[in-house]
């Protein structure tokens, strides 16, 4: 059962050089105790689509368009700073950012940074907030949390500080969390254990789980279902599986060539996407990954980007190779 | 980022035009929120009824922009201090505000022996010092005789010794005879002998600690409170020894160095008087805002060329005259003093005794300054440096005076000096060039001596030119033992420094004193050290 | 910590140190002679001799080496003897007593004033960027760090004292002595005193705030739900307040610069004029005393903003 669907969000950014379209008409969905996958390269879109969910976007970025519908309410219908928006945002919906280093307050002990969400949202007092914090700290895995509530976050590594990000993130129980490249600035060893720990942690809470990120090795491994997104809007869709093993988009495919993956055979040489990922701002109607296409005909340059094509069962690209059945890539021709 | 620059300046320009109109002072800006009772400001030049004469009682509230630091210890006071010491102490003579001659004060009359060297004093009987004690003969040979101590009598080592003749009579028995003796002795504060002793307990230093900060003297006022560059109060001395005097229950002067807040002080009725204007505008403002005005007798602006160097360039009488004749002073004069200030064309202002009805020797002639130039050698010009210190007038009149001198070929630089280089200049270590100088004027032209004698006190001996025949006059005329005679010699020296160009005359300043139109006062009218605040009263207001 | 506020003293003191050498030394290499000017002004009354001139010299220990004069100063004010004005014939530290307690009077309002105002209004243009408040309050800045403030005062006589008559022009009244005419004396000095610190403040807390809102902390703040008042106020002032209170140390210097300004044009008996007429009749006793308190005042100032930003900011403190 869908726990939240994006409809054709639109977040667009007016800067001085043109109009952004940074999220052009994406929709999703999360269903309950879900893990999904977004990927895609960074610019792309994910990450903007995920903030205009949570309301987060800052001028000059705007929603100019599409739902989010959450527990029956289209968030949207929201103002930013509304008390139902904010009764969402961290307690029903939370996010975890990808720099640990800077997304902690500098100046406020982690413990009451966990702890002011607990009194905010589930109207704890100090005694309550405290404990609860101390106890998600264990779980999350942080040695002598009672000690270590009053530091400050400069004393923490990295990785301690994401493990409270994650602790910040499931403090009040949240029926979704967002991670956007959640392990991107740790070393490999730490990013792994997170990742681990992240996948615990929503099957604990019994919530769901975005993964916003641009390495689809990331997702492989926890995703139920991926969305992959190119220039601002969803170029596919569907079940891992089907997205790592028979990838229909010549972007996906692109993609996982150059991705390495642990249970492949050696030897395989990794082909990196030439070109460039496309300037968003006046980009013409046709596809916008055409320059970049090894699969691309001489219609491509003429019609506009095409919508989403069944490929499969639950299984959706969008691209001019799927317009009749007939089209299904091997992505090892 | 623009837009918030021009908002910005616009906010800036609404404020200027809100508040320029009333600085230029074209509107009447007579005090409305204050006194307002019983004065229509409308009406009172035209329907003012003449006072019924002296009223007794207020506080006349007064504010003045310089303020004086020591009370009563003669041997320190300043000029300044002198002036602020007026309402509660008084001398054995002072200067009469119309006549320009010396009056009795706490001395009642006087005889200047030239024969026997002696000046004695008769001194007015029944005063007494604001402690009770009496003021007799023992305690104005007490005073001289702490001033003598300190080296600080002017003229006091021309005493031999001082004798009590009997209660009321002192006679000062001199070594030799000058006719400035007997006034510079006369002009001498009188203070509580009896006062000085008791505050100090036999402790000399702990004496004159106390006679900074306080005075018992024998004035119309007492003096009750003195805080330091801030305000100072005096009250009515009910025991005074002038009948029936003074009118006002007390004066309180508040200090206020900034002109701007004075004038809005006035303005704002928070002050009655304001004791010393310097800037003729001010005044000419407050004039037209319906204010009274005393125009007091200012200073006398000069020219100093410099001749203590042997090989100096002005020991040339042709280039001095150069100078007088290149210099416009009916035009500088109006330019810096907007018509207040009075051109001068010899050693004496118009009101003075000595001065020399007609005398200009040397009137504005471009072409006679040139042609001397060239007579002198300097055909192609010479160059100069003025020195002055960083006062508005001074660097106006040396900016003008620049100008005019270019005019012939004499290149001036503006030397504009702090005041401690200033002083050291023009009182101790001299200066080489020009020297831009104020110097007080007296209404009995002692200010010849003070200033020009031939041991003068100011202006350092020897750097301007004193002819021979100069100084043979001034000496002639500080021994003459006539009025007449000494008011001849005097004329005489003034001609002669004119003839000599010893200093080149500018103008005369003037100095104002402004007040409500309910405040009837003399002061400043003759000199800033002689204020018969008894007379003072006020209207209602 | 301990060793972070010893290490501090010790600078402050070194400071200190090199303060009263160069304000000894400036003094009297500046030409110009205070006993000069003293005898001048008083010229017209006394004869103007050498030999009065080598008592005064004499008295005032004017007459031996410098270095003498120097080690025998620091030795007087180590025993807070700060000597005899020449100008004034007082102790210095009598007159002190009598300048510096209206002047730091006026001074802490008018810091407190400006440092609360300044923060509040920069804190109000940065939250409200570009709306109304932003685009009345930013010109408005402009003018205030960049008004003279003799000028600033002239113009609030005229408007508030003569025109309106609403408050006195000019003077200081003790709050001890009558509060009401006290504080309606202050009112424009206080707001020509701070008009510089508030803003300049407020400049500096707008901008700093502006640096702070994008800040990634901040985007979490906002995502945990929190209200606006909350994000601003307990994640984002204290980690804005860091260069204002920089500029707060600034700023009371400024302040004591324009004391000087603001005590003449408002007639008030501080230290400020205290310190220029002495400047102008080269009173070296009274300079260099002034000099060395207000040091050791802004050394204070210095050290309570250095502890501050320990307390602000947890990383100073920890290091």
């Amino acid at each position: 059962m869908a726990l939240l669907r994006v409809e054709d969000l639109k977040t667009y950014f007016q800067t001085d050089a043109g109009l952004v379209k940074a999220v052009d008409g994406v929709s999703f969905t999360v269903n309950e105790q879900e893990i999904v996958g977004v990927v895609g390269e960074s610019g792309c879109g994910k990450s903007v689509s995920w903030l205009s969910v949570m309301s987060l976007i800052n001028p000059p970025g705007k929603i100019m368009g599409g739902k989010v519908l959450f527990e029956g309410k289209n968030l949207l219908e929201y103002t930013r700073h509304s008390p139902e928006m904010r009764a969402v945002r961290g307690a029903k919906i939370s996010m975890i950012f990808q720099e640990p280093m800077t997304s902690l307050n500098p100046v406020l002990t982690v413990g009451e940074q966990v702890s002011e969400m607990l009194r905010w949202h589930l109207k704890m007092n100090d005694k309550e907030a405290k404990e609860r914090t101390l106890y998600l700290m264990n779980l999350v895995g942080i040695p002598d949390a009672k000690n270590r509530y009053d530091d400050y976050p400069h004393q923490f590594s990295g990785g301690m500080r994401q493990r409270m990000m994650i602790v910040m993130a499931m403090s009040c129980n949240p029926r979704l969390v967002i991670a956007d490249e959640p392990t991107t600035a740790l070393d490999v060893t730490t990013q792994a254990q997170l990742l681990e720990l992240l996948n615990e942690m929503v099957k604990e809470f019994q919530s769901s789980l975005v993964l916003i990120t641009h390495n689809l090795g990331v997702v492989a491994r926890y995703a139920h279902r991926i969305y992959v997104m190119y220039a601002g809007r969803v170029v596919e869709e569907g079940k891992a599986e089907d997205i790592f093993e028979r990838p229909q988009h010549p972007y996906t495919i692109g993609l996982l060539k150059c991705t390495p993956r642990l249970d492949e055979e050696e030897g395989r040489e990794l082909e990196p996407i030439t070109g460039l990922p496309p300037n968003l701002i006046n980009m013409p109607p046709t596809c916008a990954f055409l320059p970049r296409c090894k699969y691309r005909k001489e219609r491509c340059a003429e019609e506009p980007w095409p919508p989403l094509f069944p490929v499969g069962p639950d299984h959706y690209a969008r691209c001019l190779l799927h317009e009749n059945a007939e089209g299904r890539v091997n992505m090892n021709d | 980022m623009k837009n918030k620059m021009i908002a910005g300046l616009f906010l800036l320009l609404l404020l200027l035009v809100a508040v320029l109109p009333g600085c230029g002072g074209k509107e009447p800006a007579v005090p409305e929120n204050v006194n307002n009772e019983n004065m229509e400001p409308e009406n009172q030049e035209s329907e003012e009824p003449a006072p019924a004469g002296p009223r007794y009682g207020g506080v006349l509230r007064g504010i003045r922009a310089t303020f004086p630091n020591v009370m009563s210890y003669i041997p320190e006071m300043s000029p300044t201090d002198t002036t602020f010491a007026q309402p509660y102490a008084e001398m054995l003579l002072k200067y009469d505000d119309g006549e320009q001659k010396i009056v009795p004060e706490l001395a009642k009359s006087w005889e200047v022996d030239p024969e026997n060297l002696t000046i004695t004093f008769y001194l007015q009987e029944g005063v007494r010092f604001h402690d009770g004690t009496p003021f007799n003969a023992e305690a104005v040979k007490w005073n001289f005789e702490l001033n003598l101590e300190a080296g600080s009598l002017t003229d006091g080592d021309y005493i031999d010794w001082i004798e009590v003749v009997d209660e009321h009579t002192l006679r000062i028995h001199v070594k030799d005879f000058t006719n400035q003796l007997y006034f510079n002795y006369g002009w001498s504060m009188m203070f509580s002998p009896t006062a000085f002793e008791k505050a100090g307990g036999g402790d000399r230093e702990k004496s004159i600690e106390w006679a900074r900060r306080n005075a018992v003297g024998t004035g119309p006022f007492k003096l009750v409170e003195f805080q330091r560059e801030n305000y100072i109060r005096y009250e009515r001395n009910d025991d005074y020894w002038r009948e029936g005097l003074p009118y006002l229950d007390a004066i309180e002067i508040r200090y206020m160095p900034d002109p701007m807040t004075a004038k809005a002080s006035l303005l704002a009725g928070e002050a009655d008087i304001w004791l010393e204007v310097n800037n003729v505008e001010h005044v000419k403002e407050l004039e037209e805002a319906g204010f009274k005005v005393n125009w007091g007798p200012g200073m006398l602006m000069s020219l100093c060329p410099s001749v203590r160097n042997k090989n100096s360039k002005w020991h040339d009488l042709r280039l001095r005259e150069a100078l007088e004749y290149a210099i416009d002073r009916e035009a500088l004069a109006n330019m810096i003093g907007l018509g207040a200030y009075e051109p001068l064309h010899q050693l004496a202002v118009s009101d003075w005794p000595g001065y020399v009805p007609g005398y200009n020797p040397r009137p504005y002639d471009l072409e006679k300054a040139k042609a001397l130039l060239a007579e002198a050698g300097y055909a192609d010009g010479l160059e100069t440096t003025i020195l002055c210190s960083d006062n508005k007038i001074l660097r106006d009149t040396a900016t003008a005076i620049q100008g005019y001198l270019d005019a012939v070929g004499i290149k001036v630089h503006v030397d504009i000096a702090d005041m401690g280089r200033y002083f050291t200049a023009a009182f101790a270590e001299g200066w080489d060039e020009l020297l831009l100088v104020q110097s007080g004027i007296n209404p009995d032209a002692s200010d010849l001596f003070v200033h020009f004698g031939h041991d003068p006190m100011t202006f350092r001996t020897g750097d301007i030119y004193k002819s021979e025949k100069y100084l043979e006059l001034v000496r002639k005329a500080i021994k003459a033992e006539k009025h007449d005679e000494f008011i001849d010699l005097i004329k005489q020296a003034v001609v002669q420094a004119g003839e000599d160009a010893m200093i080149i005359p500018l103008y005369r300043t003037r100095q104002a004193c402004v007040m409500a139109p309910y405040v009837h006062s003399n002061y400043i009218k003759a000199h800033a050290a002689i204020w018969n605040e008894y007379e003072d009263w006020m209207e209602e207001h | 910590m301990t060793k972070y506020i010893g290490q501090r003293l010790v600078q402050a003191l070194l400071t200190l140190i090199l303060i009263t050498l160069i304000v000894f030394f400036m003094m009297r290499l500046l030409p110009g002679d205070p006993l000069l000017i003293y005898l001048g002004q008083r010229a017209e009354l006394h004869d103007m001799t050498d030999e009065a001139l080598e008592e005064l010299r004499k008295e005032f220990g004017l007459d031996k080496p410098i270095m003498v004069q120097y080690v025998n100063w620091v030795a007087g004010a180590l025993r807070l003897d700060l000597g005899t004005s020449i100008f004034y014939r007082e102790d210095v530290g009598t007159l002190m007593k009598e300048r510096f307690p209206i002047t730091l009077y006026l001074g802490c309002i008018a810091m407190a004033v400006s440092t609360t105002a300044g923060i509040l209004i920069g804190l109000l243009a940065a939250v409200r960027r570009g709306a109304w408040p932003d685009k009345i309050i930013s010109p408005l800045t402009y003018i205030g760090v960049t008004i003279p403030a003799f000028w600033l005062g002239i113009i609030l006589i005229y408007v508030f004292a003569q025109k309106l008559g609403w408050l006195p022009v000019s003077g200081f009244t003790s709050p001890f002595k009558d509060f009401v005419q006290s504080t309606r004396q202050i009112i424009l000095p206080v707001i020509c005193l701070s008009a510089f610190g508030v803003a300049s403040t407020a400049r500096q807390m707008r901008s700093s705030m502006l640096e702070v809102l994008p800040q990634d902390y901040i985007r979490t703040a906002w995502a945990k739900g929190l209200s606006e008042r909350v994000i601003i106020i307990k994640h984002a002032l204290k980690n804005s307040l860091i260069p204002v209170i920089t500029l707060i140390g600034v700023g009371f210097r400024v302040m004591i610069g324009g004391s000087v300004l603001v005590e003449t044009v408002f007639a008030i008996p501080g230290v400020g004029r205290l310190m220029v007429s002495s400047i102008f009749s080269q009173d070296y006793v009274v300079v260099q005393a002034l000099t060395l308190v207000i040091a050791v005042l802004v050394l204070l100032i210095n050290l309570v903003i250095d502890l501050f930003y320990g307390w602000l900011d947890p990383r100073i403190r920890y290091n």
